[in-house]
């Protein structure tokens, strides 16, 4: 997985990611985090959009130099336009290069998978 | 209309084999024996009204996904002198295309607008005009919407559907990034999930409109524009207990005349009932129509039938052959309301598509 560029945001600080459908689509997610130096992914947050829980979860304060990973899958009808973001927030403040922007069209049998990796910093 | 039909080795495979054997037989069948000649009830209102109105079908229909794409798209219906190309369609959904505009499953499910919004599409076609054989050729170029103001059957409507396939689409992500490949296990469950749904609801109410209008193009240039006419179709679907379904009908075509070509006006309003399952079952239809000619006059030459009526009804049995394709076979009467022909009786063996291929949010289909 390509590491995208990155998200800035203060070490100090809790991070909460936010994911939100933008299309009728059913959306599923999950997302990692691993510390500098450690060797495994950490599961940090998943869910999906029926769920009745609010899709915004607390990541926790993360070190300069952290990678996050995501995994969204979409279902909805064949060949269909989906759109969706996932979003990197402190308090109300959505992070500079914290906006990931995922869009893209279903397969002939309706599903898809997007996924996307940055690094704090 | 014609259309190249396709259906997958695999998608046969699943077939029951009453199915197959009247897919067999509408296949072999003589051409003489086939319907395709004979007016057909509509199950579902023209999937792009553009084409339906050029009575045109072109090998690939443009399906772009945001405004650049679409600038792009209808870019490429003009050539570079600036005329209109033949053979060009685009469809779109209009606020899919509207950046920062979002229709989440909530808003879906909820407002009624938000559905029509994400199901209205629109669709622009180009073909050769009729009878033009000059070297400068004329072009036909329509503007269609289709609205789809309500539909029970649609999955993504019910919150129950949903979950499952939300539970089911999490239980596909990997325990850890770039682990094994995930999308054969999402695009499985969703259409495990889809297929199960739509065969529950297969007689689920339905309503949907559409309407398209045009233009001729004189030599194919833009501002040389002559009034085509307007066309208009509207299909509702209602449950009859479990096992039934009770499709009608109403269209209208309205011609200007052009040139020599004769002006017309038809109507036609029929209605459909069936009874069985979402796989096979029994239908009845009656679909009533009307021709109203207009000019040219031309001196000495024979006056165009200026009115016909006629009506047309058939029953038989009809199977599904692959995703909102069905095979018919059975037997019908047209009826000529002006007596001049006496009443025939024919053979119905053909292959339509059916109320169930006008999938939800195909306005969101992608460029294939």
């Amino acid at each position: 997985m390509a590491d995208e560029s990155p998200i800035l945001a203060d070490p100090t600080v809790q991070i909460d990611v936010e994911v939100a459908g933008e299309t009728p689509h059913v959306f599923a997610y999950k997302v990692w985090t691993k510390s500098p130096g450690e060797d495994r992914w950490t599961v940090a947050a998943e869910g999906h959009s029926e769920d009745e829980i609010p899709d915004a979860h607390p990541i926790g304060p993360l070190a300069l130099g952290t990678l996050v990973a995501w995994w969204l899958g979409v279902g909805g009808p064949p060949e269909s336009w989906f759109r969706a973001a996932i979003r990197f927030r402190q308090g109300d403040e959505v992070l500079e290069g914290g906006e990931r922007r995922v869009r893209g069209r279903t397969g002939s049998r309706g599903g898809a998978v997007r996924s996307g990796e940055a690094r704090i910093a | 209309m014609s259309r190249v039909i396709r259906v997958s080795r695999r998608s046969l495979a699943r077939l029951p084999p009453a199915t197959l054997i009247l897919h067999a037989i509408c296949l072999l069948a003589p051409g003489a024996l086939r319907a395709q000649e004979a007016p057909e009830l509509l199950t579902a209102v023209p999937e792009t009204p553009a084409l339906a109105f050029l009575d045109a079908t072109t090998a690939r229909v443009l399906r772009p996904g945001s405004v650049r794409d679409f600038a792009l798209a209808l870019l490429s219906g003009t050539g570079e002198s600036g005329t209109a190309q033949h053979g060009f369609a685009v469809e779109t959904t209009p606020w899919f295309l509207v950046p920062g505009v979002a229709i989440d499953g909530e808003s879906y499910m909820r407002s009624r607008l938000a559905f029509i919004l994400v199901n209205a599409q629109i669709s622009i076609g180009t073909a050769r005009s009729e009878g033009d054989e000059s070297d400068e050729t004329d072009t036909d170029l329509a503007l269609g919407l289709r609205l789809t103001l309500a539909d029970r059957g649609d999955p993504l409507r019910s919150a129950e559907f949903r979950r499952a396939l939300a539970d089911s689409i999490l239980d596909c992500a990997p325990a850890q990034p770039d682990a094994t490949p995930s999308d054969a296990c999402v695009s499985r469950e969703t259409e495990a999930a889809w297929e199960a749904w739509t065969a529950d609801h297969w007689n689920a109410a339905r309503l949907a409109v559409a309407g398209a209008w045009g233009v001729r193009l004189e030599a194919s240039e833009l501002d040389e524009r002559d009034y085509a006419g307007w066309s208009a179709w509207a299909v509702g679907a209602f449950p009859i207990g479990r096992r039934g379904q009770l499709i009608a009908q109403l269209a209208r075509q309205d011609r200007p005349e052009l040139g020599l070509l004769p002006g017309f006006t038809d109507w036609s309003v029929g209605a459909r009932a069936l009874v069985g399952s979402a796989k096979i079952n029994g239908f009845l239809e009656y679909l009533a129509l009307s021709r109203e000619v207009d000019g040219p006059d031309i001196p000495d030459a024979e006056p165009p039938d200026l009115e016909h009526d006629s009506g047309l009804w058939s029953a038989g049995i009809e199977a599904r052959v692959a995703e909102g394709l069905w095979a018919s076979a059975g037997f019908g009467t047209r009826v000529s309301e002006l007596l001049v022909d006496t009443e025939k009786t024919f053979v119905l063996l053909s292959l339509r598509w059916g109320i169930s291929s006008a999938a939800r949010m195909d306005a969101l289909r992608g460029e294939r």
